[in-house]
C-alpha cells in the first residue's frame, strides 16, 4: 500500500451530491437494486441498510476528503477482504461453491469501496484507483518525465448496479429479466450525458432516424 | 544526438515503423464512438454470456440475451444516420502553438428533418512521425521501460505520434440543427494546434449518438478546405537592448512606409543617371525643362539579423521547435518602428526575409517562422557564406543555433572580425554554460530568455 500524502477526515463539506454527477444513477434506483438483490439472496437484513447507506449519500450534507491514495487503500482492503472470503471457501469447500458465493456477496465485499466514492467530496475517483498495473504505469511515467494526460474518472455508479444485477442473476428467479430492464431503461432513460435528452424515452424509436 | 542507435537497430527500427504507422493510422479510435454507458452495456454482454452458459443454474443467459438485443439494436440505429448538412468555418486568422482556439461553425440543415444532439468534430490531418524522428529520437526516460517495450518501442512511437500531432480537436457541445432555418445555426468548435505550421481543415465529422446512447454514430462531410496559420509560440523580451549602430538603409528607404525620418524632403537636384524615377518632381521639370528630382534626408537605422540554424537530422529535444520560438519573440519585440530586422535561414535553399516597419510586417515573419523546417545536418557552411554576403548592411546579429560546433563558433568568429556585434544563443538540453554563447535550455527558454 502506497503512503498517504492527505489523510481521511470526516469534517464536513457542502460539496455537489454524488446524484449531481452526470454518471450517477437516478435517485433509488441503487436502493431498490440492493433490495432486490437482498430479495434474490434472502438477505434483506444486509440490503435493508445498505440501501439506506447508498441512497442517503444523496442528503448528507456531510463529506470525507479522500485523495487518491485513501480510494486505492480502500480498493486493497476490499480485494483483500474478497480475497480472504474466496480462501477460506475455498478450503472448505469446492471451487464451484466457491464462485456462487463469491457472486452472492460481491456487492457487499465492495460496499465500502463504493461507499468510499459516494460520501467522497470528489463524487468520482480516476479509473486507475482499481487497476495496479495503470497505476504502475503512471507513477513511472511521472517519475521518467512523460507528459501526462490528467487521469480519467468515473463513477462507480452504473459499475456498481451492474454489479448487484449480475450477483441477483446468480439465482433463478421469475421477476430477474423485468427487474433488469427496468434498471437498464431507466438508468438509459436518465442518462442525458450520452443518449439526446430531447428523445423521452416512450418516443425513442418514432424519433430517431 | 543522445545514444546514437547501432547499424542493427536502426534497421530494425526502419523494419517496424512502417507497420506501426499502419496500426496508428486511423485517424478516429472506435473509443471515442462507444459512449460510457456502451462499454458497460457491451462488457455486461460478454460477461453474462460467459457466466450465463449454464442456463439451468443461473438466470444471466436472459440479462446477456437483453444486453446483446440492446447494442445490436444500438449499432443498427446508427446506420440510418445520414445527415444532409452544410458547414462554413469562422476561423481566426492566426493562432498559436499551445493556446487553445474558440471558433464557430455555421451548420446549415439541407433535410427535412430536425437533426437533434448533433455533434461536430474536425479531422485534420495526422502525418505519422516519420522513420527517421522514429530512429533517432528517444522517448523521455525510455531507459526505465522493460525490455521488450525497449526492443520493440511501440511506446517511442505513440510518443511521437503525440509529438508530432498537430492540432487536438475536441467535439462540439450537441445541439439540434432544423431543417430550412433562416440563418444556419451556429456551432462553437474549439481545438489546440500543438505545433506551428499551416494546418488545412477540410473534412469534419458529423456525431450523434444512437437511441440509447450506446454508440455515437459518425458521418464525414466534406466543406471547404481553411488553412489555419499556427504562429510559433513566443517569450517575452523585457529590457532587450541591443547593439549596433545605425547606418545607411538606401533599400530600407525604398521599402518602408510612411512613417518616419526617410520621407523628410531636402532638396531639388538634377536627375542624375540610376535616380528613381518616384522621386522626379514633375512640376520643376515642366517648369525649367530639364529633369528634377527630389532629395530626402538620408535614413539611419539599425538593421538587426537573426539567423536562424536548421541543421540537425532530428529535434529529439525539441530544440528546433524552441529555436524557431526564439527567433519568432525576436521578431515580435524588435520594435521594427526603430530598426529593420532580417531573418536569415537555409531551408531548401537559402532565405532571407526582411520586415520593414509596421504591425503586418511581423505577422507575415511570423508566417515564414511558422513553415521552417529542419534541413539536415549538413550545410552550416551554406549559411555561413550567406550569412557573410549580408555584411554590409548588417548593425548586429542574433545566431539561434541548436548545437555549438566548430563550424557554429568559427561563424560567430567570422561575424566578429568584421566588427559585428553577435548575441550568439544556443538551444540545448545536453550542452551548459558554453564559452561565448548563451545556453537556453529547451524546458526552461523562458527563464533564460527573461536573463538576456
Amino acid at each position: 500500500m502506497t503512503s498517504s500524502t492527505s489523510s481521511t477526515s470526516s469534517n464536513a463539506s457542502t460539496t455537489s451530491t454524488a446524484s449531481s454527477h452526470p454518471y450517477a444513477p437516478p435517485p433509488y434506483l441503487l436502493g431498490f437494486a440492493f433490495l432486490y438483490w437482498g430479495y434474490s439472496h434472502s438477505l434483506l437484513w444486509i440490503a435493508v441498510p445498505a440501501a439506506v447507506l447508498v441512497e442517503y449519500a444523496a442528503h448528507a450534507d456531510w463529506r470525507w476528503n479522500l485523495s487518491e491514495v485513501d480510494f486505492v487503500r480502500v480498493w486493497n482492503a476490499s480485494m483483500i477482504l474478497t480475497l480472504v472470503v474466496l480462501a477460506s471457501n475455498l478450503a472448505g469447500g469446492g471451487l464451484e461453491e466457491t464462485f456462487s458465493i463469491a457472486i452472492r456477496w460481491i456487492p457487499v465485499l465492495f460496499l465500502p469501496f463504493f461507499l468510499s466514492q459516494l460520501y467522497s467530496t470528489s463524487g468520482d475517483m480516476p479509473l486507475n484507483t482499481v487497476a495496479v498495473l495503470a497505476r504502475r504505469r503512471r507513477r513511472l511515467d511521472r517519475i521518467a518525465g512523460r507528459h501526462l494526460e490528467p487521469a480519467r474518472m468515473v463513477h462507480l455508479g452504473y459499475p456498481f448496479l451492474a454489479l448487484l444485477l449480475l450477483s441477483s442473476g446468480a439465482v433463478r428467479l421469475p421477476l430477474f429479466l423485468p427487474a433488469v430492464v427496468m434498471a437498464t431503461l431507466v438508468g438509459l432513460a436518465f442518462n442525458h450525458r450520452d443518449r439526446p435528452r430531447s428523445h423521452p424515452l416512450v418516443i425513442w424509436l418514432p424519433c430517431s432516424r | 544526438m543522445k545514444n546514437k542507435p547501432g547499424p542493427l537497430r536502426r534497421g530494425f527500427l526502419r523494419v517496424m515503423a512502417p507497420l506501426y504507422r499502419r496500426m496508428t493510422r486511423r485517424p478516429y479510435r472506435l473509443g471515442r464512438r462507444v459512449t460510457p454507458s456502451g462499454w458497460l452495456v457491451f462488457g455486461l454482454a460478454v460477461l453474462t454470456g460467459f457466466m450465463g452458459i449454464d442456463i439451468g443454474r443461473t438466470a444471466l443467459y436472459q440479462m446477456f440475451v437483453f444486453f446483446l438485443v440492446l447494442s445490436v439494436v444500438g449499432v443498427f440505429s446508427t446506420w440510418f444516420f445520414h445527415p444532409r448538412i452544410t458547414f462554413r468555418r469562422r476561423l481566426p486568422r492566426y493562432v498559436t502553438a499551445g493556446e487553445a482556439v474558440s471558433y464557430q461553425a455555421e451548420v446549415i440543415n439541407r433535410g427535412h428533418f430536425t437533426q437533434r444532439h448533433l455533434s461536430l468534430l474536425e479531422l485534420p490531418p495526422a502525418p505519422p512521425p516519420s522513420t527517421n524522428a522514429f530512429v533517432h529520437e528517444v522517448e523521455p526516460g525510455e531507459h526505465t521501460r522493460n525490455w521488450f517495450d525497449r526492443i520493440f518501442a511501440f511506446y517511442r512511437w505513440t510518443w511521437l505520434v503525440e509529438k508530432y500531432r498537430l492540432v487536438r480537436s475536441e467535439p462540439s457541445p450537441p445541439v439540434d440543427v432544423p431543417p430550412n432555418a433562416s440563418e444556419p445555426t451556429r456551432v462553437t468548435m474549439r481545438l489546440t494546434p500543438n505545433r506551428r505550421g499551416i494546418i488545412e481543415l477540410g473534412r469534419i465529422g458529423v456525431m450523434r449518438p444512437d437511441i440509447f446512447g450506446l454508440v455515437k454514430a459518425l458521418r464525414f462531410r466534406r466543406g471547404p478546405v481553411d488553412e489555419l496559420i499556427v504562429l510559433p509560440k513566443r517569450y517575452s523580451l523585457p529590457g532587450l537592448s541591443m547593439p549596433g549602430r545605425s547606418q545607411y538603409q538606401p533599400a530600407g528607404l525604398a521599402l518602408s512606409s510612411a512613417m518616419g525620418r526617410s520621407d523628410e524632403f531636402m532638396s531639388l537636384r538634377d536627375y542624375r543617371p540610376g535616380d528613381p524615377i518616384r522621386h522626379m518632381h514633375w512640376r520643376t521639370w515642366a517648369r525649367t525643362r530639364r529633369p528634377v528630382v527630389k532629395e530626402y534626408e538620408d535614413e539611419f537605422v539599425p538593421r538587426y539579423t537573426v539567423v536562424l540554424d536548421t541543421f540537425a537530422d532530428a529535434d529529439p529535444d525539441d530544440c528546433f521547435e524552441e529555436a524557431v520560438s526564439v527567433a519568432a519573440s525576436f521578431a515580435c519585440e524588435l520594435d521594427t518602428q526603430e530598426s529593420l530586422l532580417d531573418l536569415l535561414f537555409i531551408g531548401a535553399e537559402a532565405h532571407c526575409f526582411s520586415s520593414d516597419r509596421g504591425a503586418r510586417q511581423t505577422e507575415m515573419m511570423l508566417e515564414v517562422l511558422a513553415s521552417v523546417q529542419l534541413s539536415g545536418a549538413a550545410g552550416i557552411d551554406a549559411l555561413e557564406r550567406h550569412v557573410l554576403s549580408r555584411l554590409r548592411d548588417m548593425s548586429a546579429c542574433i545566431c539561434i543555433f541548436i548545437d555549438w560546433d566548430e563550424p557554429r563558433q568559427a561563424l560567430v568568429r567570422a561575424l566578429r572580425a568584421n566588427g559585428i556585434p553577435v548575441t550568439p544563443l544556443v538551444v540545448s538540453a545536453t550542452l551548459a554554460g558554453e564559452g561565448g554563447a548563451t545556453v537556453l535550455h529547451p524546458e526552461r527558454v523562458a527563464e533564460g530568455m527573461v536573463r538576456l
